[in-house]
């Protein structure tokens, strides 16, 4: 009977303390209903809810693509946007990933963010945010990447993604119907695509996407884990140094260092007025020629440092 | 009067037709007095071969003379008849054209050569004489046997490449093309063509050198349905083009050694995986499938015997991983190209999960010509281990580029200098390169060495795709090394840390040392961490990337402790390890160095010797190269 009495009364103030807790959270957290209001590439959307639950899961409750590698517990930073108004102070967890500059801005986490009032939002597109991402080496989270915001234009680069004109988007059908039945379609579907754009632009990806119900990260995974492939649009004349080996040990990259004062790009690079992109390739199969060169797919060789400046001369006077 | 193609395609629709079919081929192209032969491989082609064979074709034409130019089955005899053909092998030399029956052989033809050949060979029954290849005694070679590059060869493989028109099978049927075929579904079962493999000891040509018959006795046994054959065209190695020269120069001959492979291991699709860097392979191959099948030698009922075979082609995209045959596989089923773990061999498990044959173009080369002539045969050349021939492409300092194929067993000596030529400039040897990025560099005391699968890899190097690189004085090993390395780093998929970070962490030891911050013991350190890397990595790629540095480090130690201690390139390639000097002795004054220098680092004024301004000097080796009194080293 002694023991029990302790017993008792310690168990009453744990059950008085829970309901105190209970109503307290249904009352008193209760933070009654919040506006949204998101601006996006898409467009602005606004939409009511609850208050009380983070930003990430309410945006994604809503069909939008955030990315959010951990879930939200906060560790990988890649939920970033940018919040106007409504979201309160920056939390000691949300610093970690955000730098100074971007906290003038507004950038905070999704995941960390709690709705508590009317809130107003800018969440940039999912392709540039991707793109800064793999861009930037940094180890510092902060500096992991960031966006900036341009007015009403919603991009995190200064390169708008350009939209497809109704003979593209045939042509892109076309494309992707000749080899959809294939089971492995997508690197024949590149080719095509290289040939006919002669490049693999973001606005055609992003429709094979859409065609092939694939995602867009795989598509992008394929087309930069092969060489042969160039996210950025290329020159008139594409002028690619073989560095085999048999063209190494006669010279090629004598060659290659011959062409970049006089072009005014590194190699890998394109001039600034489109005519040529300067690249490299790890042998065409001429190392009795060595070394050789290619303008599109036209084969030169031997080539030597005093044929260089010939050449571009006489690519330029073709050109005109 | 130029006349089209005349006859109708009758589909072969039994095997003992090919006999009768050959003899038809063998006529019409006997019909022709003289034939001239153009070479239209790629590296011709970029010299000007089509432009001659243009100029040819009009010449002809305009001297009232019927030129045929595709065979005639129907009609009489012609006066002449000009055709492409494929690689002769012997690029440097090109554009090169041939003359039959005479074999006349010339060298360096450019369109305005065209009227006398054409006057020498029709009207004179003579030859030009400038055009012939001219031996280093002065003398001239009338004919290929007589060629030193060519007399020294065993052209089995490459028989048909610089022979016949690699566009028109009919010409390929004339040659014994399709015999073996013809043969296997009339007198031999799918077991007794596994067997004949077996017994000729041909082994992977593309740098495995698994026995190939083994390869086919696997999956002939598999259980899985449908089955597949895949020709590996991805030759990926930088210096080798063996694969192109076959598919441009005879493509019948891989087509009918799948066709082959695929009846005795009961196939149903097969694959060509070419590499994109071979447009005109790709075009080559795309006309001789089709060919192939409207003679119904590819498709459904091959040849009447109610076994189906086809054949598509799918195209690389530049991935040197993706000649490792799981990487092939994954990029074929639409997934980046990396390599996988071999848990169940490819010949159980392979493409989509099913029996696969993977074999490389050359090995199916040899395929038509092991059934037409008997294992025992083939067995009767080369070594105890390594039978038959092999193609390689003999690049770098050397006099004769180009193509060749050889007896296994050959010796690099041979190879090298009989066969080769030597050294341009009578320079001394340094050094060769086998078997691409996953082999090694030899030395001079291994000239004498024969070479073959085994031995090759026994001394540090291996046999790889076949190609071979010859290096003089001019060539810096750790130079080489550190090529090599790149080219892994750049190409790995990035699975397995030891290779994606033990390249890059051998490539910046190989930096430091190129520009003169090496230390002794980066050497123990990139040894360690090669055999680390061997361990440790799940492909081929992996495993044998350290090759190029272990050789290098076993055979010219010397050069890298030149390198480490006294900050000097012996070869005078590593940029901030060596100057160029004046030698003040043999300096004449002339200044020839100083007008040609591109960054004025030269001093001179007339009458006095020349100085070399070291800051400003970018090492580019103009002045060495315009003296005439060799006063800079």
């Amino acid at each position: 009977m002694e023991t029990l009495l302790p017993i008792g009364i310690i168990t009453a103030i744990l059950f008085t303390l829970t309901v105190i807790l209970l109503i307290a959270d249904k009352f008193l957290v209760s933070y009654g209903d919040c506006k949204v209001s998101v601006a996006d590439e898409d467009g602005d959307k606004e939409f009511t809810v609850q208050g009380g639950a983070t930003l990430l899961s309410i945006l994604i409750d809503q069909g939008m693509e955030i990315p959010a590698s951990c879930a939200g517990r906060g560790s990988c930073g890649f939920c970033k946007l940018n919040v106007k108004s409504g979201g309160g102070d920056i939390l000691p967890t949300e610093e970690m990933f955000i730098s100074k500059d971007e906290q003038k801005r507004g950038t905070r986490l999704a995941c960390q963010v709690k709705v508590k009032e009317d809130i107003e939002l800018f969440v940039p597109d999912l392709i540039s945010t991707v793109k800064g991402m793999s861009e930037s080496d940094a180890f510092d989270t902060r500096s992991k990447w960031t966006f900036e915001r341009e007015g009403n234009i919603q991009v995190a680069d200064d390169k708008k993604t350009p939209k497809l004109d109704r003979k593209q988007r045939n042509q892109v059908l076309d494309i992707v119907d000749k080899h959809r039945d294939n089971p492995g379609p997508i690197l024949p579907i590149l080719h095509d695509v290289s040939a006919t754009f002669n490049y693999l632009p973001e606005a055609v990806l992003r429709q094979v996407s859409k065609e092939m119900d694939m995602p867009l990260s795989k598509i992008f995974r394929i087309a930069t884990f092969y060489n042969l492939f160039s996210l950025d649009p290329i020159g008139k004349y594409k002028i690619t140094v073989c560095t085999g080996t048999a063209c190494h040990v006669r010279g090629a990259e004598g060659i290659i260092e011959a062409f970049e004062p006089l072009l005014g790009v590194k190699c890998g690079e394109t001039t600034e007025d489109m005519m040529f992109t300067l690249d490299e390739v790890r042998c065409i199969g001429c190392c009795g020629l060595a070394p050789v060169l290619t303008v599109n797919e036209d084969v030169q060789g031997p080539m030597t440092k005093k044929k260089v400046p010939e050449l571009v001369k006489d690519i330029k006077n073709n050109a005109q | 009067m130029e006349q089209e193609i005349t006859t109708r395609v009758t589909p072969i629709s039994a095997p003992s037709e090919m006999t009768a079919m050959r003899e038809q081929c063998k006529d019409a192209l006997d019909r022709r007095k003289t034939t001239f032969r153009v070479c239209a491989g790629t590296a011709c082609i970029a010299g000007g071969s089509l432009d001659v064979y243009e100029e040819l074709k009009n010449q002809i034409k305009q001297r009232g003379i019927d030129v045929d130019v595709e065979l005639l089955f129907e009609g009489g005899e012609t006066e002449a008849g000009a055709s492409k053909s494929g690689c002769h092998g012997f690029c440097q030399m090109g554009p090169l054209v041939r003359i039959e029956p005479q074999g006349t052989f010339y060298n360096k033809v450019k369109v305005d050569d065209v009227p006398n050949i054409i006057s020498a060979t029709l009207e004179d029954q003579g030859v030009v004489e400038e055009l012939l290849f001219e031996n280093q005694d002065g003398s001239r070679a009338a004919t290929e046997k007589e060629v030193p590059f060519y007399a020294g060869q065993k052209r089995i493989v490459l028989g048909g490449c610089g022979t016949i028109n690699p566009e028109d099978i009919r010409n390929y049927f004339a040659v014994d093309g399709y015999q073996a075929l013809a043969k296997c579904l009339q007198d031999m079962t799918p077991e007794d063509v596994v067997e004949e493999m077996k017994k000729s000891g041909l082994r992977g040509r593309g740098g495995g050198g698994f026995p190939a018959g083994r390869k086919w006795e696997s999956a002939a046994k598999a259980t899985g349905r449908p089955k597949y054959i895949i020709c590996n065209a991805d030759e990926g190695d930088p210096g080798a083009f063996m694969d192109r020269s076959l598919i441009e120069g005879n493509p019948q001959s891989v087509i009918e050694g799948m066709i082959i492979s695929a009846y005795g291991v009961g196939a149903k699709y097969g694959v060509v995986y070419v590499r994109a860097e071979y447009p005109l392979a790709v075009t080559r191959l795309f006309l001789a499938l089709d060919q192939a099948r409207e003679y119904g030698l590819l498709g459904e009922n091959i040849m009447g015997s109610g076994f189906d075979f086809d054949i598509e082609v799918f195209q690389g995209a530049g991935a040197f991983v993706c000649g490792e045959s799981s990487a092939l596989r994954a990029s074929i089923e639409g997934l980046p190209g990396e390599p996988t773990a071999k848990y169940d061999h490819a010949t159980d498990k392979g493409l989509w999960e099913k029996p696969t044959v993977l074999n490389n173009v050359e090995t199916f080369a040899n395929v038509p010509i092991i059934i037409n002539q008997g294992a025992d045969w083939y067995a009767s050349m080369g070594t105890e281990n390594s039978k038959g021939t092999k193609v390689f492409s003999l690049v770098g300092n050397i006099v004769n580029t180009g193509l060749i194929e050889v007896e296994m067993g050959t010796t690099l000596r041979k190879i090298i200098f009989d066969i080769g030529g030597g050294i341009p400039d009578g320079k001394p040897f340094k050094a060769v390169q086998t078997g691409g990025p996953s082999g090694g560099c030899l030395p001079a005391d291994k000239l004498d060495m024969p070479v073959d699968f085994d031995q090759l890899k026994e001394v540090g190097s291996m046999m790889g795709s076949g190609g071979m690189i010859v290096m003089d004085e001019g060539a810096c090993v750790v130079n080489v090394a550190k090529y090599f390395i790149e080219f892994c780093n750049d190409e790995s998929c990035g699975k397995c840390i030891s290779c994606r970070d033990g390249s890059a962490a051998l490539l910046n030891i190989l930096e430091r040392i190129c520009e003169g911050e090496g230390r002794e013991e980066d050497l123990e350190t990139m040894e360690d961490l090669c055999h680390c890397i061997d361990d440790a990595s799940m492909c081929g790629l992996g495993t044998s990337l350290p090759n190029p540095v272990l050789s290098t480090l076993h055979y010219f130690r010397d050069e890298y402790l030149a390198h480490i201690k006294d900050k000097n390139c012996p070869a005078k390639v590593c940029k901030p390890l060596f100057t160029y000097e004046v030698i003040t002795d043999n300096c004449k004054k002339c200044g020839l160095c100083f007008r040609n220098c591109p960054s004025d680092a030269v001093i001179w004024k007339k009458k006095e010797v020349a100085e070399i301004i070291q800051d400003k000097c970018v090492k580019c080796g103009i002045c060495k190269e315009v003296c005439k009194f060799d006063a800079v080293e």
